[in-house]
Formats: C-alpha cells, sequence, structure tokens
C-alpha cells in the first residue's frame, strides 16, 4: 500500500500556517506605549495621585534649597547632591505615590481591571522619568553657571541623568521581582551610601569626572537609558505574578 | 461558566485552601465560613488578585490567568476594603474606573447615570466622597464593579459595616443583579445570604465542605433540632445554638442526636447548621 505524502507546496504552506498562528507578534514599548497614554489619558494616569506629586515636588525643592543652592558649598558635594537629587525625585514620585494607593486601598480594584496597576505603573514610571530629566537639566544648567571653571554641561547632563536611568533600572528591577518592601527600600539606601562615600573621605570627585573623555559620558549615557527602557519592558510584559507583587511596587 | 479545579493555596508552609473544586453557573453563591477559614483568598483568586498554588481556574474551559485582560473585562470586584479617593466625587471615581476598564467613552456617562439610580446615589453624585456613611460607600463599591457589566460579579464581605435598613437596601440590590451572571458572595453573617442565595458554599478547616441550596444544607440538622425551656433539667443536653424569648420565658435552641426531654423538635435554619458546623474545635 503506498502512502500519499505531501507536495512541498503543501508541506511549506503548512510550516507558514504554523508559524503565522503560532508566533505572536513581538510587543514593543514603542507600539504599545502611544496606545495605553491614548486609551488611559494622562489625567487618569495620576487620577488621585496629584496630591503626592507635589510632596514629591517640595521634598526635591526642599532638598535643593538646603543643600545645593547655598553659596560656599563645597563645589564636590554640589556634584554628589546633582547625582543624587534626580534619582531622589524619583523615589520621591514612585514612593509617594505607591504610598497613597496603599493607603486609600485602592489598589485592589484597579488590579482586576482592563489595564491594571502594572500598566499604570509602567506609563507613571516613564512620566517620571520625564519629570526627573526636566528637573535635571534645570539643576545642572544652575550648578554649572555656579561653577563655570569646572565640568561642562554636557558632561554634568550626560553624568547626572545617566545617574537617573541606572538609579530608575534598579528600581524596575527591584518592583519586578516582587522584593518585600525593604529589597525595594535597599535600592535608595544603597544609592544615598554610594553619594555620601567620596563626600565623606573627600574624594576629589571633579578631578576623576573630568577626566572621563566625553565619548564614555555617552556611552554611559545610551547604557542606562538602554538598560531602563528594557526593565520598563520586562516590568510591562512580565505577566501577571499574582498577590501583592506589583500592588507594594 | 466559571470553574475551579482542585485548587490549593499555600503560603509557604500554610495551608490556606485545600484541594477546593466548584461550579459556578449564573445565581447567587453565598460563601459561609468564619474568619480564617480562606474565604478571602477563594475570592482574590476568583479576582486575580492571587493565583493557585495547585490547581486551576477555568472561564468556559479556558484558564482565567492565559485569558488575562479578557477575564478581567467580565469581572466586576468589590473588596472587603473598598478603597476610594477621599476627595473625589462617585462621578469623578466612576468616570476614573471606566477608563481603566475600558469602556467606550460614548456610552460611559449613561452607563454611569443607570448605575448611580440603581444604588440611589443620583443625588449624591456629585458630592465628595469624605463625607459618606459605610452604606453609601458600599454601594459606590457595587457601582463600581457593575461598570463593565460583568459576568461574574465577586463581593467580598460587602455587608460588614452596614446598619440593618442598608443591609436589606443592599440584599435587594444583588438580587436584581443576580438575574444573568455569577453573583458570589463571602459573608460570615447568615441573614445576609440566606434569602439571596441559590448556593451556599460552606468551608471548613481549609476544604470544602458543601456546595448545596439552602435548603439541602439545613437537612444536614433535619430532626436535630430542638426547643427546650431554660428550666429544663436537661438543659445542658446536646450544643447550644441559641436562645430567644417565648411567652413562656427563655428557650433554648439545642442540636442533638436523642431528642431531651421538654424538647420540641423544630426546623433548623441556616444559623444552626453554621453553628452546629463550626462550633468550638471546629472552626476554620
Amino acid at each position: 500500500m503506498s502512502i500519499m505524502m505531501p507536495s512541498k507546496e503543501e508541506k511549506e504552506q503548512s510550516i507558514h500556517t504554523i508559524l503565522e498562528l503560532g508566533m505572536q507578534p513581538s510587543k514593543t514599548l514603542k507600539d504599545v506605549i502611544p496606545v495605553l497614554l491614548k486609551r488611559i489619558r494622562i489625567y487618569n494616569l495620576f487620577f488621585g495621585i496629584w496630591d503626592a506629586i507635589f510632596l514629591a515636588f517640595v521634598c526635591v525643592i526642599a532638598f535643593t534649597v538646603v543643600f545645593m543652592l547655598p553659596e560656599g558649598i563645597n563645589r564636590n558635594v554640589r556634584y554628589m547632591g546633582l547625582f543624587f537629587i534626580s534619582p531622589f525625585f524619583y523615589l520621591m514620585l514612585h514612593g509617594f505615590t505607591a504610598w497613597k494607593e496603599l493607603q486609600n486601598g485602592t489598589y485592589e480594584i484597579k488590579m482586576t481591571c482592563h489595564y491594571t496597576l502594572r500598566e499604570l505603573t509602567a506609563l507613571r514610571m516613564i512620566i517620571f522619568s520625564v519629570f526627573c530629566i526636566v528637573l535635571d537639566v534645570i539643576l545642572s544648567g544652575g550648578i554649572w553657571h555656579f561653577t563655570k571653571e569646572g565640568m561642562k554641561l554636557f558632561q554634568l547632563i550626560g553624568l547626572s541623568l545617566s545617574a537617573l536611568f541606572f538609579y530608575g533600572t534598579a528600581t524596575m528591577a527591584v518592583l519586578r521581582k516582587g522584593l518585600s518592601i525593604y529589597g525595594q527600600l535597599a535600592v535608595p539606601v544603597i544609592w544615598s551610601v554610594l553619594c555620601l562615600v567620596p563626600i565623606i573621605l573627600k574624594i576629589d570627585m571633579e578631578a576623576i569626572l573630568l577626566a572621563l573623555p566625553n565619548v564614555v559620558v555617552g556611552i554611559v549615557f545610551v547604557a542606562a537609558v538602554c538598560c531602563y527602557l528594557v526593565q520598563i519592558k520586562k516590568y510591562l510584559f512580565g505577566g501577571e505574578k499574582g498577590g501583592f507583587y506589583y500592588v507594594v511596587s | 461558566m466559571l470553574s475551579v479545579n482542585h485548587v490549593t493555596k499555600k503560603y509557604g508552609k500554610f495551608i490556606a485552601l485545600e484541594d477546593i473544586t466548584l461550579e459556578f453557573e449564573n445565581g447567587v453563591y453565598g460563601l459561609l465560613a468564619p474568619n480564617g477559614a480562606g474565604k478571602t483568598t477563594l475570592m482574590k483568586m476568583l479576582a486575580t488578585l492571587l493565583f493557585p498554588t495547585s490547581g486551576e481556574i477555568l472561564w468556559d474551559g479556558i484558564k482565567i490567568t492565559e485569558l488575562g485582560e479578557q477575564y478581567r473585562d467580565i469581572l466586576g470586584y468589590l473588596p472587603q476594603k473598598f478603597g476610594y479617593y477621599k476627595n473625589n466625587t462617585p462621578r469623578q471615581f466612576l468616570r476614573y474606573l471606566a477608563a481603566l476598564k475600558y469602556i467606550d467613552v460614548k456610552v460611559v456617562e449613561e452607563k454611569i447615570e443607570q448605575l448611580l439610580e440603581m444604588v440611589s446615589l443620583c443625588e449624591d453624585a456629585d458630592k465628595k466622597m469624605r463625607k459618606f456613611s459605610g452604606g453609601m460607600l458600599q454601594r459606590v463599591g457595587i457601582a463600581q464593579a457593575m461598570l463593565n457589566d460583568p459576568k461574574v460579579l465577586i463581593l467580598d464581605e460587602p455587608t460588614a459595616g452596614l446598619d440593618p435598613k442598608e443591609r436589606v437596601r443592599f440584599r435587594n440590590i444583588i438580587h436584581n443583579l443576580a438575574k444573568d451572571r455569577i453573583v458570589i458572595l463571602s459573608t460570615h453573617i447568615v441573614s445576609d445570604i440566606e434569602t439571596i442565595a441559590n448556593q451556599i458554599v460552606m468551608l471548613r478547616q481549609h476544604k470544602l465542605l458543601c456546595c448545596e441550596s439552602p435548603k439541602e444544607v439545613c437537612k444536614r440538622l433535619q430532626g436535630k433540632v430542638y426547643e427546650v425551656p431554660a428550666e429544663s433539667e436537661n438543659r445542658e443536653t446536646g450544643f447550644l445554638l441559641s436562645e430567644r424569648q417565648s411567652e413562656n420565658g427563655t428557650v433554648l435552641r439545642v442540636a442533638c442526636e436523642e431528642p431531651p426531654k421538654d424538647g420540641v423538635l423544630v426546623a433548623p435554619n441556616l444559623e444552626d447548621v453554621f453553628l452546629y458546623i463550626y462550633r468550638d474545635g471546629m472552626e476554620g
């Protein structure tokens, strides 16, 4: 008995069908974020948490006025303050909004909506990083103005934004892993220590940073942005793990 | 149809729920168990807030975790502690949640108006929620859960903290909602579900005890519940369920296998069964 074997065309058609049905188009941030923003709308993204954002602004302004603006502040302190403040602002925005959600108990309902708290958090983090970039550029300009013979504006902006995005990367990684509140606090604590060490040990950061070629600053900045976007993507498309995993986050 | 297949939920070594198998069809399901028996864990798993350690939850044969937003689109959930923003009005809050539920903007306003009317909050729709009573907040909670006209409505202890009048109003709302959807209601207050639930789901020691109609549940104590005068010599006989005042003085309601002296056999009610099943040492 002879068995009818499929022709080459039939085989190729079958492979094509399997691939078409089996391989879903990969989601990209570039495609998904604009759609999410359009559907959820910026106003709703910050619904009920404007007071938390205002509080974050107040904290950052207070920090700037106390530690960075007064005359006679050591240049080294100003530089480290600059690298600290942008992530600090990011931390305040994220921390206060998460705290507000927890206090109000609104997170559970949001977790059962079409667009969950995970999507809201990812979008908020992106917008927060835009707020931080604006702040960073303004402050870098200010520091550059005060210390004209020191670092160049490009270096200040490049390095402080790199600091912001590396900090953001660490924060998103911790959120994604669903670590406990202590695990989440580890990121700001480690960051604070890293910023304080050069001040306490009186390391001349200006000399070290001035020695960095512009190319290196550029590469570090691009790497930081890429790491941040990768973490946002993993967080957004990482799937639901349930529990308070992404509530506390 | 919503199916729970051999679901177990563990928190470390602690087993919150063990091997639960249930099937839900349209109607009201009252999830009845004492505090700590696993009611909220089960509700949260049905609402995709928690996921089973083992077993699966299916909607029309597909895992709810795989369905993701498709399942959440047919889900309405009112948590035990309804969270809201005090400085917003019910209308603003419902508009916000409508956006998160991705409800067509063309129908949102009309839908909100209908829901506010359903929960009798039209007059307070533009007042800040910080001034609302517990009952009013629960009604906002019901309205938000109904925004997407869900096929599965999960209400976790919705009557806790409500006064008797609000409780009756709440029961009436639920009764009307249950005609064409699955309503799962958890409570430890028997009277809340006695009149409206088609099926009673009882949990004991983190396992499923039964899923039966209230009538069938009551049959479990058929022929075992007696009323005995408090002065009777046999007042210690059986398990004391409750007591009430009658024209002839205090009457004790007891459950026992053998008829006590002076005892009058009475029909058991759901509260009797609840008290008997969850007597000391047999709780959740």
